[in-house]
């Protein structure tokens, strides 16, 4: 097979990650461990975050090292205010907050690919015996979301990878974003709408326009 | 005028279907980032102390200062030396002096027959003495200034490299002495 599969699979984690990852302190107590010196605690939060915000990372830079080193740079920032560190029950709103603005100021201004995602597409397309024509509509499908997701500005972006990529609820948004729960809504809310719009000129994704835009057409 | 109105249950899961397909991808993705790069980003990134290995010497601290000193005192007095002979008074030109550098008072004329003295006292000795030593020297690599020695080359070679001698009769030949 002339493909590589490497990445095809989610990689093996070490083993020794794998323990730290599985530490079953709650965020709160690695915190205060790591504040005593305990630099195993530092890494457990380090293991268990780490993905997140590189995968957070990606869908704004769009480039694999520059995600890393928003990872690196964020802990790096975690390590520096553990003095000043108070998490509640986890740390993630903080990580996930200092990780959105760090991938903000790396992100190339004009002129982003989204090569990262086109490979990650690859990867799951490798693992999956599907007929080309079928792996050919999702790619397409694929791109005309991302593209459609590009063109929202930051905020309402935010809140859409965040909320669908990253799974968070709407209160740990919130958290995130420094902003109520409402005006996150509201902000999501009009993504979907606008997302809708861009995806319904696509004649290939079969997505209608809003109903109130079809009465808008008719009138 | 932003559109607030609220989008409908079907509407709004055909775009999350196509976000959670768009998002799948990008959900695969993994790092094997270590901690420990982490920490050495601590160590040795921003804000981060120097290393005392690293650290320069504090004899060392002012020698950044002082050589930017010197090179400002430097400027400064090149600067004020061309602005200085650009701007001041012509130099007079040389004169060259209407007296020969030899005064009639310092040279003798001498007849050939002192001439001939003065060359027999001054040179005609010394071939004659190191004459003897001719049979062990050797024909030696040196500069062709030293052939011209008699103490180094044969003199039979230096006769052929020196000049004929000045005429025996010309009356007129100047010497400093």
């Amino acid at each position: 097979m002339k493909r590589s599969l490497r990445g095809a699979t989610p990689r093996r984690a070490r083993p020794a990650a794998v323990s730290l990852e599985r530490d079953a302190r709650n965020d709160r107590e690695l915190v205060y461990a790591a504040r005593a010196g305990d630099e195993r605690a530092f890494d457990a939060l380090f293991y268990r975050y780490r993905d997140g915000i590189y995968r957070l990372s990606l869908a704004i830079t769009k480039d694999p090292p520059t995600a890393e080193e928003v990872v690196v740079d964020t802990f790096a920032r975690a390590y520096r205010a553990l003095a000043r560190l108070e998490p509640d029950d986890t740390l993630r709103p903080w990580l996930y907050r200092v990780a959105i603005n760090e991938s903000y100021d790396r992100r190339p201004r004009v002129g982003a690919t989204a090569s990262s995602l086109d490979d990650a597409a690859e990867e799951v397309a490798a693992t999956e015996e599907r007929s080309p024509s079928v792996m050919a509509e999702r790619e397409e499908v694929r791109r005309v979301v991302l593209t459609a997701l590009d063109s929202l500005d930051d905020k309402h972006r935010t809140v859409v990878v965040l909320h669908y990529l990253s799974e968070l609820a709407l209160a740990e948004i919130a958290l995130i974003v420094g902003s109520p729960v409402g005006t996150v809504k509201s902000r999501l809310h009009y993504a979907l709408r606008r997302l809708r719009t861009h995806l319904s000129a696509h004649p290939g994704l079969a997505i209608e326009p809003a109903a109130n835009e079809r009465a808008i057409g008719r009138r | 005028m932003r559109d607030q109105s609220v989008l409908p249950l079907g509407e709004r899961l055909e775009v999350e279907a196509a976000l959670e397909a768009a998002f799948a991808p990008l959900r695969e993705r993994r790092t094997d980032l270590s901690a420990l790069r982490v920490r050495a980003a601590v160590r040795w990134g921003r804000g981060a102390s120097e290393p005392a290995a690293l650290r320069a010497p504090a004899a060392l601290k002012w020698s950044g200062a002082i050589a930017r000193l010197c090179e400002l005192s430097v400027a400064v007095g090149m600067s004020v030396m061309v602005f200085a002979a650009a701007n001041g008074p012509a130099l007079e030109p040389r004169t060259v002096p209407e007296e020969p550098s030899v005064t009639p008072a310092q040279v003798r004329v001498v007849s050939a027959a002192e001439e001939r003295e003065i060359r027999a006292l001054r040179l005609e000795w010394v071939e004659s003495l190191t004459s003897r030593l001719d049979a062990f020297r050797l024909d030696r690599y040196v500069p062709f200034q030293d052939w011209l020695d008699p103490t180094v080359v044969r003199p039979v070679t230096v006769r052929r490299l020196v000049p004929p001698a000045p005429r025996t009769d010309a009356p007129t030949t100047r010497t400093p002495y």
